[in-house]
């Protein structure tokens, strides 16, 4: 028997437990009176003496401890018939020292305890697993959430505080109002940094001018400002178109040069090529 | 008989001019006759032809190979590996002198415009042209641009 059977059948124990000391006790008593059938009135008020006894020894029962001295067999007997007569019959079977006679012979308050504790477990499982980022805070679930009320409330606190319309919200047209209060100014852009001195721009132009100067006049300020050197002569702003220094050619030898001359005269024979020739200088 | 370049031109230059020019058109005779046998109508000859016919003749007297060059109008004959560059040069000349006369039938006044270490350049050309291009090769011009002076629209004067 695992532990929710054992759970199941402990609270279904404790639940005939809590029913038969609702009961009033002249049914209970009758139920024992019927069984012993009394005569007499003296018989009967025996009877009742017997069964107020019974009960006394019940309460003595509950509340005697295992460690206490052994209950008398006479006065268990009719409080584990009232309770259940097939637990008897296999507390009969098995011996009076196993764990499972003990079970039986726990005590009510013991058995609240327990049937306390399983409770408390059962309310401690959360209805939501939180995910992992929530922290231990969030994890633990609200008393009331599980009522249906208390979820719509939970929902609509929920949706003022993010601003998610509600489930009546949803499907409806709402019209927005417009702003109060003056109009958006933005601001101007601000004004671009005033170039740097002229002489720093004519020293770093000089040298950018010498070496390349159509970089220098695309993009002046992308070019980094070279540190003017001593030798440097010192160039006036007018100078600076002036001072274009052109690309000399790569080379003054020529590489290709045609000799040959188009032939005007094709002989068709030596003969014929062989007069011309001498035919030159006539 | 085979007989050395050096020997013969030796032999020619102390035997005199005279004897040289008719030593050097005998031989180029006996050429043209060759020729003009091989080939049988020279005047439609093509200068292909001329050059494998004459220049295999040529070759086998040990003058060299042949090359015909036009420049413009002029005619010139190239010879390549020819063992009388320089001073059997004049030899050579009229050697051309007479296989041309032989096979073609014209009288030629071959100048030899050029001649370095084993080639030998030799322009055809009539008398009073050639006597234009002596004189100015002589006085320092190239043979390239004497003759393209001689074909100048005034003949170079």
């Amino acid at each position: 028997m695992n532990t929710e059977e054992k759970v199941s059948r402990l609270r279904g124990l404790l639940e005939r437990i809590r029913t038969n000391s609702e009961r009033p006790r002249r049914a209970l008593a009758s139920s024992v009176t019927v069984a012993s059938r009394p005569a007499s009135e003296a018989e009967r008020h025996k009877a009742e003496e017997v069964e107020e006894e019974l009960v006394l020894l019940d309460d003595d029962i509950v509340e005697v401890s295992e460690s206490a001295a052994p209950p008398p067999v006479q006065a268990a007997a009719p409080r584990a018939d009232s309770i259940d007569f097939e637990e008897e019959e296999e507390e009969e079977a098995k011996p009076a020292s196993s764990r499972r006679a003990r079970a039986l012979e726990t005590t009510v308050d013991e058995l609240e305890e327990v049937s306390g504790s399983l409770d408390d477990v059962e309310h401690e499982i959360p209805i939501k697993t939180p995910p992992p980022e929530s922290g231990p805070q969030s994890a633990t679930p609200a008393p009331a959430a599980a009522e249906p009320g208390a979820v719509h409330a939970a929902e609509s606190d929920l949706a003022a505080i993010s601003g998610a319309p509600t489930v009546e919200q949803l499907g409806q047209t709402i019209d927005l109002e417009e702003s109060e209060g003056p109009p958006l100014e933005l601001a101007p852009p601000a004004e671009p940094e005033p170039p740097p001195p002229p002489e720093e721009l004519e020293a770093s132009l000089f040298v950018l001018e010498s070496r390349e100067p159509a970089v220098a006049h695309a993009a002046p300020e992308v070019m980094p400002p070279a540190e003017p050197g001593p030798a440097s002569p010192p160039v006036q702003s007018k100078a600076l178109e002036a001072a274009a220094v052109q690309r000399p050619a790569a080379s003054d030898v020529v590489v290709v040069e045609h000799l040959g001359a188009p032939r005007d005269f094709r002989p068709a024979s030596f003969l014929e090529l062989l007069d011309a020739s001498l035919g030159l200088g006539q | 008989m085979l007989v050395s370049a050096d020997a013969l031109i030796s032999l020619l230059r102390s035997a005199g001019p005279a004897a040289e020019t008719d030593f050097g058109k005998q031989l180029g005779t006996e050429i043209g006759r060759l020729v003009s046998e091989r080939l049988g109508s020279v005047d439609s000859a093509s200068i292909e032809e001329i050059a494998e016919h004459l220049g295999g003749e040529l070759a086998l007297l040990g003058l060299g190979s042949l090359t015909v060059e036009q420049w413009g109008r002029a005619l010139v004959l190239r010879f390549d590996h020819c063992p009388l560059a320089r001073e059997g040069a004049p030899l050579l000349a009229r050697v051309i002198e007479g296989a041309v006369q032989r096979a073609l039938s014209r009288t030629v006044t071959a100048v030899v415009v050029d001649s370095e270490e084993d080639v030998v350049r030799v322009a055809l050309l009539g008398g009073q042209a050639a006597e234009r291009v002596s004189r100015w090769l002589s006085s320092g011009v190239g043979y390239a641009e004497a003759l393209g002076r001689l074909q100048a629209p005034g003949g170079a004067a």
